[in-house]
């Protein structure tokens, strides 16, 4: 069994303005698993994230990578950064350069010197992401869900190891959301281990292996989905609605146990028709 | 109307390296400067329009829009260098004070006329036919300290960012029916360039952060695209400098 990439021991951070945005978290997040980190607006989502990348320092507890604690010096951060790959909330927040194929290279740039190697990994990685085309447009002059794309060749060009994934649907049509979340599987198909941050209960629930609950801050509580999802009291106080397919399985039966409920909608439509079935 | 509004990432230079590049503004440039004959430099001044019209493919209101501000403080600027006062040949009378134009005056305001336009068509060559980092890159070649470089690149995203908010800001308000009441107007502005400073500034903070998140060093380099070097490429930007040079000899030599 794999053992944990990043653990949090009591983690909290306060902004400089005084708002504490993280008090207390401990979390542990598994090595090649998808993770869900869920909660509603003002939860302190992008602020954790933002601690697992190091650009915040906990003002008070640890966080250990690989079981070796973080430190804040300039060699271990860059190694950190490189390891946990940010995509960012608004991408426009995060396009630095004035050519995509730049934008691309900007991470890998800083990191290695062989330009030969570089320029290699940009092409594969432009490929990878049907942005060959487009590899001269200035990045601001593109379109949300291209813009999308180029944030996140840029960041998985870099390879690393945990992809931290800061609300990767946000503004994009259903069509695109779906295809960045194929491509996020992909990457988790190749052993990389994923964390998104969403408020989207029918997308964690039927693509996350764990989900985390946040609320103002500490963690409500961390499971699969089915945990998670199935205690509606737990999710009602997080600020969150049931996922579909829960609401319906419970309409249908109302005290279904959490461990019973279905996993997708095939199973959910398979039950109904045997239950009708059997009526009839 | 800002440089990067209208930058084109597939104008006709596109496909050569930057250092190509310069050989088409570099020369001009020179011969700009160097030259003292007020022909030469109109000509540098429509050469250099001319090849925006064809190389970036600009449309002429657009292109004239560009000229708008840095003509008007020029005009101005000739002014002032033409004006004498008291003048001999006076066209009107202030009180007691004749003004009017002085010969001397008004030669020197027209070459500086001349030269200044041509130079700041050359400008609007070199920074429509080049991104901000190919520019920095040029720069790196050239051995220029990276300080200036930083500063020159800092100067021209912060005024980018500037403008970016400011726009957006304002069309939020004009949506919000801002700006329509004649009383109301000052306060308005007033209370967007607070606005803006304080969300460039934010924008600016993010954009660090996102830069830092992928270990971001102090110098603002990128990696670029690979362009490929032939010798046919160099024909037309020696043979223009060639040409430019010749009609600057024969100005100077009829000292037009
Ligand atoms: N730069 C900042 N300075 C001070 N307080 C901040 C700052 N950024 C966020 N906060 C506060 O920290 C809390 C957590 O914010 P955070 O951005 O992490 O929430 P989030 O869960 O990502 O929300 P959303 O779903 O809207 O993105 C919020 O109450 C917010 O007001
Ligand atoms: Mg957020």
């Amino acid at each position: 069994m794999a053992g944990n990439l990043i653990e949090l021991k009591a983690a909290s951070y306060r902004y400089p303005t005084g708002k504490q945005a993280i008090a207390e978290v401990d979390l542990a997040l598994p090595e090649g698993k998808k993770i869900a980190l869920m909660g509603a607006n003002g939860a302190g989502k992008s602020t954790l994230l933002l601690l697992l990348n190091g650009i915040y320092k906990p003002t008070k507890g640890e966080l250990h990578y690989r079981g070796k604690q973080y430190r804040y010096n300039r060699k271990a951060l860059r190694e950190l950064r490189q390891k946990v790959g940010i995509v960012f909330q608004e991408s426009d927040n995060q396009l630095v350069a004035p050519s995509v194929y730049e934008e691309v290279a900007f991470g890998l740039s800083n990191l290695y010197s062989d330009k030969k190697w570089i320029r290699e990994q940009v092409e594969k990685y432009l490929d990878y992401f049907d942005l060959q085309e487009l590899k001269n447009h200035s990045p601001h002059q593109l379109s949300s869900g291209q813009k999308k794309r180029v944030c996140l060749a840029s960041v998985l060009s870099m390879e690393p190891e945990l992809i931290v994934c800061d609300e990767p649907a946000s503004n994009l049509d259903p069509q695109n959301a779906r295809l960045t979340f194929e491509l996020l599987e992909a990457q988790n198909k190749q052993g990389k281990t994923l964390l998104i941050s969403t408020h989207d209960v029918n997308q964690a629930y039927a693509w996350a292996d764990l989900v985390v609950l946040l609320k103002e801050g500490s963690v409500l509580s961390v499971g699969s989905p089915i945990e998670v999802f199935g205690d509606a009291d737990t999710l009602a106080e997080a600020g969150l609605e049931q996922p579909l397919l829960v609401k319906l399985a419970r309409m249908h039966q109302p005290h279904l146990a959490a461990e019973e409920l279905p996993g997708n909608e095939a199973e959910l439509v398979n039950r109904l028709t045997k239950k009708l079935c059997t009526d009839l | 109307m800002w440089i990067t509004e209208i930058y084109k990432h597939d104008h006709r230079l596109q496909q050569l390296s930057p250092a190509v590049r310069a050989l088409y503004w570099a020369p001009a440039m020179v011969l700009a400067l160097v030259s003292s004959s007020v022909y030469f430099d109109w000509a540098m001044f429509a050469l250099v329009n001319l090849s925006l019209l064809g190389v970036i493919r600009i449309g002429l209101s657009k292109l004239t829009r560009l000229y708008r501000i840095p003509v008007a403080f020029i005009l101005l600027g000739c002014f002032v260098i033409a004006v004498e006062i008291p003048a001999q040949k006076a066209f009107t009378t202030i009180g007691q004070l004749p003004i009017g134009f002085s010969t001397g005056g008004l030669q020197l305001a027209s070459l500086l006329l001349s030269r200044s336009l041509a130079l700041i068509g050359i400008l609007y060559f070199i920074l429509l036919t080049n991104t901000i980092s190919e520019l920095a890159e040029l720069m790196r070649k050239c051995r220029i300290p990276a300080l200036f470089i930083d500063l020159f690149v800092i100067t021209f995203k912060f005024i980018e960012n500037l403008r970016q908010t400011s726009f957006e800001m304002y069309r939020a308000q004009r949506c919000r029916l801002g700006y329509s009441g004649n009383g109301k107007r000052i306060p308005l502005f007033a209370s967007l360039m607070a606005a803006v400073f304080q969300k460039s500034m934010q924008n600016a903070k993010q954009l660090e952060t996102a830069m830092q998140a992928r270990c971001a060093g102090e110098n603002y380099c990128f990696l670029q695209e690979e362009r490929q070097f032939t010798l046919p490429q160099l024909y037309l930007p020696v043979g223009l400098a060639s040409l430019s040079v010749a009609f600057l000899l024969i100005c100077c030599n009829y000292g037009w």
